[in-house]
């Protein structure tokens, strides 16, 4: 019921959009969705564009991936030592404060623009993914730690056992946020510094040329690409999650 | 084990001054009216909080029953019993709390859907199938009627061995049914 629900309002939607299209009339100033589906078609058939959607999706996937990594490592080491967490505080309300525009012109000064998404994408992850890593570790139930220390129990079996089933809701949370932040900054950084053979490039190409069905087209593109990352990503995060928290039911399935 | 001298206090006032024991293996009971230092006695020996004077001396491998629930709600009570005492336990894990009356079923399910007194039975079982020199219990028959009490007392002696074991509560039936020396305090 709730899936019918979501699909008419986005019937309702689309038909405000073909409703307005039809209206104005004007496919420069805006394109139909009809128009725009038939551009991508169109360009569907085109290699450059599939070219275009391989290069952003890896650099700004790279940007992601690493910003994870990087996020919950400095998360580990700010819960673990003090100073780390004193230090880190500047930088990571400079990371979420400081426009993205003004990060992509710094970092044109020092690197090639062909990399500049992955550099944003990742400055974008990594405070968010910090963030809520340092605040879920923070908040690990202190009794569960306390039965750990009387009972001896490992820190890999520590962390797997009792610090991740206590993260992983702030972790899932942050990825959810830091996916759709991620892929908007890191297209915007392509939209700024035109790496050749990028999504961003396309965009800028057709805005230049008055091409508002492409520029609707790769919008699209975008946002599906980023849908599907986004799912895939949270498909395998909560398959984790439940391999973590259903360990040792199954067997019993069988006694 | 070797208690000496031991004090502690809270904001002025005196918990306890001055405790010794030698314990050996065995049941023992400290009895004594809410709010008189017995979990922080407790908590002292585990090492979880410091004494104001004193030593405690031959406390070895520790399992315990926490005066508050110290599972992890979002899996299940044989994993909470296996991450505290390894996966080779996980059988015994299992066939210990249908033995103290959960059922198959119970064991699929989370934590967090067990009752008060389900969680208790995980707990005690998680503190026996511990491999340990000392077991700990901080009041562990709350929230068990008496059918489960006689029930969880039983199991517990069976599981004991050699093994010392030191409980706080303010029940004195509790320390009967494990048939627990008291200790003065």
């Amino acid at each position: 019921m709730m899936r019918l629900k979501r699909a008419l309002a986005a019937v309702f939607w689309l038909a405000v959009w073909q409703a307005a299209a039809m209206l104005i009339d004007n496919d420069i100033l805006l394109a139909s969705p009809v128009q725009t589906v038939m551009r991508l078609f169109e360009l569907a058939g085109d290699a450059n564009f599939w070219g275009a959607a391989w290069f952003s999706f890896a650099r700004i996937s790279i940007g992601f991936l690493s910003g994870v990594v990087c996020g919950v490592l400095l998360a580990a080491c700010a819960y673990r030592f003090g100073t780390v967490r004193t230090l880190l505080e500047p930088l990571v309300r400079v990371a979420k404060t400081v426009p993205v525009a003004s990060f992509v012109i710094i970092a044109l000064v020092w690197i090639s623009s062909r990399e500049l998404s992955v550099l944003i994408s990742f400055l974008m992850v990594l405070p968010v993914i910090y963030t809520s890593t340092l605040e879920g570790i923070t908040h690990t139930d202190r009794g569960l730690l306390q039965m750990s220390q009387v009972f001896g129990i490992s820190a890999p079996r520590k962390i797997l056992y009792i610090y991740l089933p206590c993260v992983s809701p702030y972790f899932i949370s942050a990825c959810t946020v830091s996916l759709g932040l991620c892929w908007k900054a890191g297209v915007a950084a392509e939209v700024i510094g035109i790496p050749t053979g990028s999504l961003g490039e396309k965009l800028y190409e057709s805005k230049l040329y008055l091409d508002t069905p492409g520029l609707f087209a790769y919008t699209a593109l975008i946002v599906l690409i980023s849908i599907v990352f986004e799912k895939l990503v949270l498909y395998l995060l909560g398959a984790c999650e439940r391999c973590v928290l259903n360990a040792y039911k199954k067997p019993f399935k069988k006694l | 084990m070797l208690i000496k001298n031991l004090s502690k206090s809270f904001d002025g006032s005196v918990l306890f001054d001055g405790l010794s024991y030698e314990l050996d293996s065995g049941v023992y009971c400290l009895m004594a009216p809410s709010g008189a230092g017995k979990t922080t006695f407790l908590r002292i020996i585990m090492g979880l909080e410091h004494p104001d004077g004193g030593s405690v001396s031959g406390v070895g491998r520790m399992s315990a029953v926490f005066q508050n629930d110290t599972l992890c709600g979002r899996m299940g009570a044989v994993a909470n019993i296996c991450i505290a005492c390894g996966k080779s336990e996980y059988k015994a894990a299992a066939a210990d709390l249908l033995r103290l009356g959960l059922t198959e079923e119970d064991l699929l399910k989370s934590v967090d859907e067990f009752s008060g007194g389900m969680r208790r039975r995980c707990e005690i079982v998680r503190a026996m199938l511990a491999q340990s020199d000392t077991v700990l219990m901080d009041e562990p028959f709350n929230g068990l009627d008496s059918a489960c009490r006689r029930q969880a007392a039983e199991y517990i002696l069976s599981r004991l061995g050699g093994r010392l074991l030191i409980m706080v509560t303010h029940f004195r039936g509790d320390a009967e049914l494990l048939g627990a020396k008291m200790l003065p305090f």
